[in-house]
Parts: structure tokens; sequence; C-alpha cells
């Protein structure tokens, strides 16, 4: 069984509207909910992190927001989730835009510990209904449990990673 | 396998302007996409190598228009990402076929060098699905202002036998960068990584 996961936040955009030069507090205080969310979306998956193989994340930015909001959400939301699967060792890719109430972000995936694994190479499109409102951004995670469906493309396999530089 | 292309779309977005301030030089972007028959629609196939060859062909036709849309020298190009809609009489590895073989190889020699994972996204959809291609530094993945997307949709594709394949290429990084991490000065462009 091949399942995928994906937990949204929509949090307020403390910059919309206005330009601000140093928006880094921010990303600070992205952290807890970050842990929070990558804790959860374990829990949703069945509380067992090693089952989690590949991962994610996103930022959908509200109409009154900049690009660079997005950006906030990288090293809270990806190093929250390498340190809830235990000090995972690749590179979280990730998507980013700014765009309306109900805009669809589609998640790229690779795999937790060697960015190579060509069977793992996936994505997720996710959105919510009601978000982002023009000073919101929704924050993304996904977590996978394995290979995509019928995985036959070839590659580096998930059973010849060695683990030590996050690529293979 | 040759792809059978009914259609390419190429776009190019230039920031000039962002929360009121001017972005200069504007950061650009440019997605070349193919919209292509899918030889393996409606049946299952165990063996994708012809889409494999149909990937590899792509990289360098759909890297070398995105180059020429930005009109810069290909060494010039900074990031860099892929992605592939099926649609829906196809499957989901057929995306994977077209994007992580093969297409690669030529699509690095189309910027020149490329030493990072070439990012990517797939799905299935119907007629006017978008897709959010990720953006990576080409030389260093862990270069922070160049972690970015570019949505590409095309009103009437995919129909349920073809494949909509897209590169995007970019010669810049996002517009008004400021959040910290690995900066571009400080590439080494060695591993891939940093």
């Amino acid at each position: 069984m091949h399942r995928r996961a994906a937990l949204l936040a929509v949090i307020h955009n403390p910059y919309a509207g206005r330009y601000a030069a140093d928006i880094m507090p921010m990303m600070e205080a992205l952290k807890g909910l970050g842990l929070e969310m990558a804790g959860r979306l374990v829990r949703l998956l069945g509380g067992d992190a090693k089952v989690v193989e590949g991962y994610g994340k996103g930022a959908i930015v509200g109409a009154a927001g900049e690009l660079e909001h997005g950006a906030l959400w990288h090293a809270p939301g990806g190093y929250a989730m390498r340190e809830v699967l235990g000090d995972a060792k690749a590179i979280v890719s990730s998507t980013k835009k700014v765009g309306p109430v109900g805009c669809r972000l589609d998640v790229p995936v690779t795999h937790i510990n060697a960015s190579y694994v060509r069977s793992h190479f996936d994505a997720m499109e996710v959105g919510l209904a009601d978000a982002p409102r023009d000073h919101e951004m929704v924050v993304a995670l996904v977590m996978t449990t394995g290979a995509r469906i019928h995985a036959r493309s070839g590659g580096l396999q998930a059973s010849e990673i060695k683990g030590e530089d996050g690529l293979r | 396998m040759k792809a059978e292309i009914r259609k390419i779309v190429i776009v190019v977005e230039e920031t000039r302007s962002e929360m009121g301030k001017p972005v200069d030089p504007p950061t650009r972007k440019a997605v070349a996409a193919a919209v292509i028959r899918n030889p393996f629609a409606g049946r299952y196939a165990e063996d994708l190598e012809p889409l494999m060859a149909i990937g590899e062909e792509l990289g360098g036709v759909l890297g070398e228009r995105a180059v020429a849309a930005l009109g810069v020298a290909p060494g010039r190009i900074e990031s860099y990402g892929k992605a592939a809609i099926v649609g829906e009489r196809g499957e989901w590895e057929h995306a994977a076929a077209i994007l992580h073989p093969r297409l690669g190889k030529p699509l690095r020699a189309a910027v020149e060098k490329g030493a990072a994972l070439v990012p990517s996204a797939k799905k299935m959809g119907g007629l006017g699905t978008a897709i959010d291609v990720p953006l990576g530094h080409k030389d260093a993945a862990f270069v922070r202002s160049h972690f970015d997307a570019v949505e590409i949709r095309i009103p009437d594709a995919p129909r349920a036998d073809e494949i909509v394949v897209a590169v995007a290429l970019t010669d810049s990084g996002r517009p008004l960068a400021r959040v910290g991490g690995l900066q571009t000065s400080e590439v080494k462009g060695e591993d891939g990584l940093r």
C-alpha cells in the first residue's frame, strides 16, 4: 500500500500589504509550527516515523503578500521534518507561489535520505477551498510511505542508498 | 521512438516590481512545454523505454527553447526544474519514465554544467490542468535564494492520450530574496549541494 499525506496550516502573514526589509523574525517564529505539523503528519501515517520514505514542502502566499514570504517556510518546514524523521539526510524539495483563495500547489517529493532515489520522485497537489485570504499564507508538508505505484523507471534504488551525502 | 509533438508553449515571466519596490534587474523565468502523444495511453506496458527516449529528446529541445526564450548565454542560466502532466488514459509512471532516466543529461548540456539534481513534479489531469514546476539552483541545491517554482497551464492539454512535458529555467533567483541561507557567491558547485 502506498500512502501520501499532507498537512496544511493557514497562518496570518504579518508582512502582507507592505514591504518589510527584515522578515527573518517570522522564520524563527515558524519553527514551533513546523515541528508540530511534522509530528502530526507522522501520527496521521500511524505514528511510526520509520514508515516515512519521501517528503516535500510548499507555501502559498495570499494576494497581499510577496513571493519571498513563502520562502520563510524553507528552514522551519524542512528542518522540522528532518528532525522528526530522525535526522533525515536529503534536502527537502519545495514549491511556492502567490495565489488566490482556493489556489492549488504541487508539492514535489523526494526520498528522505537520498535525493537521487528515482522510485521516490513524486508530487502531491494540495490546497484549501477557503485559503489563503489576502493576508494569509498556506504552509504545507507532505510525507509518503514508499515508491511510486508500479515504479519501473530504473535509476538508484532505495536498497542501494549509502545515506552519507543526502544524494545517493 | 520520436516524440509526436502537437504543440510547444513557451512562457517568459519577468518581474519588475514586488511589493512596490523595483526589482532591478528583473528576475526572469522561462517555461518551455511540449504536448506529446502518449504511446501507452489505455494499456499497461511493462517496458517504458520509448518514453525514456522521448524524455531524452525533449530535455534537449525544451532546454534549448527555454534558453533561447530568455535570450542569454547558456552559462547564464541559474536554476532549473522539470514537470509532466499525464492525460487521463495514461499512468503516473509514464511521467517518471519521461522525466527521470534521461531528460537531465541533454538539459544540462543546454544550460552548461548543472551539478545539482533537477527538481521535479508530476501529476495526472485533464485539459487545462496546471502544474507547479519546482526550481532549484543548477549547481548547488542548497542556494536558498533560488528555491522557487513556476506554474504552467495549457488550456487544451493534456487530452486523455497526451502528456504535457515542461522544462523551466531562470537567469535569476527570487525577486528581493532575503531569507538567508547559502548565497550564490558561496557556491562551490562540485557536489551539487553547496
